[in-house]
């Protein structure tokens, strides 16, 4: 075995989590890679569950014809 | 990394058991590595998709994918021999694999169908049911019922996400409505300047319409009032002479 010890092979990774603000604030000063993330363009799954209960309530129009 | 050969050459002392993946995994393992990497072409393309649809990244399949990652890499931790692990150990981090991969595609298919429907909501919003019959009969004929249908599968996608035995079918039937889907989108997408048209002109006439209507009302309350008055003075002037 080289570098790590074993037990880290099967140890869960945490859930990524974000704070929007924070990111923003540091975003000029530390950003790497996604410009998306560095700009706080992230949705994460309470917010997509929020827009989903909005979205679903909306109405197409519906056919006069029928 | 991968530029420097040399450092390929200074790693030699890898496990005998990779020198061939075929030989090294068992059938089942293959065949799940196989559709873990079916699995993983759809998924891909619906993460370019989705962010092309909302100009944003969405988190929970992200997390999936590293999850799925790094299963992968407890795998080949143990084919390199890099930890010790049998053959059940290899096994269950295949089968996490492509759970994990599996999960972040019903993620990204919920995400993009919530987000077609609003997409499709907002091209369409202020725009009257007569100018979409007049100009667009496709959209009641195939695009309503069939975003419609798709909206009502969503508690299906969910389900189907938490089941034990998952199957590659319901992501491929999936992922051909979310495209069939996106093209639907690009058809209203094409005709929304002519339905915005449209409906200026339609709500120009009906102002015209109505501003005639509301015209010809106002004189014949004129016309009415005028006519009371002179009845009423030519009463007054009756009952005098009288």
């Amino acid at each position: 075995m080289r570098g790590v010890s074993e037990e880290i092979w099967d140890q869960e990774l945490p859930p990524i989590r974000v704070n929007k603000d924070t990111i923003k604030k540091q975003a000029a000063r530390y950003r790497m890679g996604s410009v998306r993330l560095a700009l706080g363009r992230i949705k994460t799954r309470e917010e997509f569950e929020e827009d989903k209960r909005e979205i679903i309530k909306k109405q197409f129009p519906k056919n006069p014809l029928q | 990394m991968a530029d420097d050969e040399a450092f390929l050459r200074q790693e030699s002392e890898i496990s005998a058991m990779v020198t061939g993946l075929p030989d090294t995994l068992s059938a089942r393992d293959l065949e799940v590595l196989r559709k873990t990497t079916e699995c993983y072409g759809i998924l891909k393309d619906l993460a370019l998709y989705a962010e092309e649809l909302n100009s944003e990244s969405f988190l929970p399949p992200i997390n999936e994918i590293r999850d799925a990652f790094d299963h992968l890499m407890r795998m080949y931790s143990v084919l390199f021999g890099l930890r010790d692990g049998d053959s059940e150990y290899i096994k269950e981090n295949l089968d996490a694999v492509f759970r994990h991969v599996y999960r972040a595609s019903f993620d990204y298919l919920d995400y993009i169908r919530i987000y077609q429907k609003d997409y499709m909501h907002r091209r369409l919003e202020g725009i009257s049911q007569q100018t979409i019959v007049n100009l667009f009969p496709e959209y009641y004929r195939e695009i309503l019922p069939e975003i419609e249908s798709c909206l009502e599968d969503i508690p299906l996608y969910k389900a189907s996400k938490d089941i034990g035995k998952p199957d590659m079918e319901t992501v491929e039937r999936y992922h051909a409505k979310v495209l069939k889907m996106r093209d639907y989108c690009a058809q209203i997408n094409k005709m929304a300047p002519a339905l915005i048209e449209a409906e200026s002109k339609l709500r120009g006439e009906a102002e015209q319409r109505e501003r005639k209507e509301s015209g010809i009302r106002r004189a014949e309350t004129w016309k009415y009032l005028l006519f009371t008055i002179i009845g009423a003075i030519v009463g007054g002037i009756i009952g005098h002479l009288f």
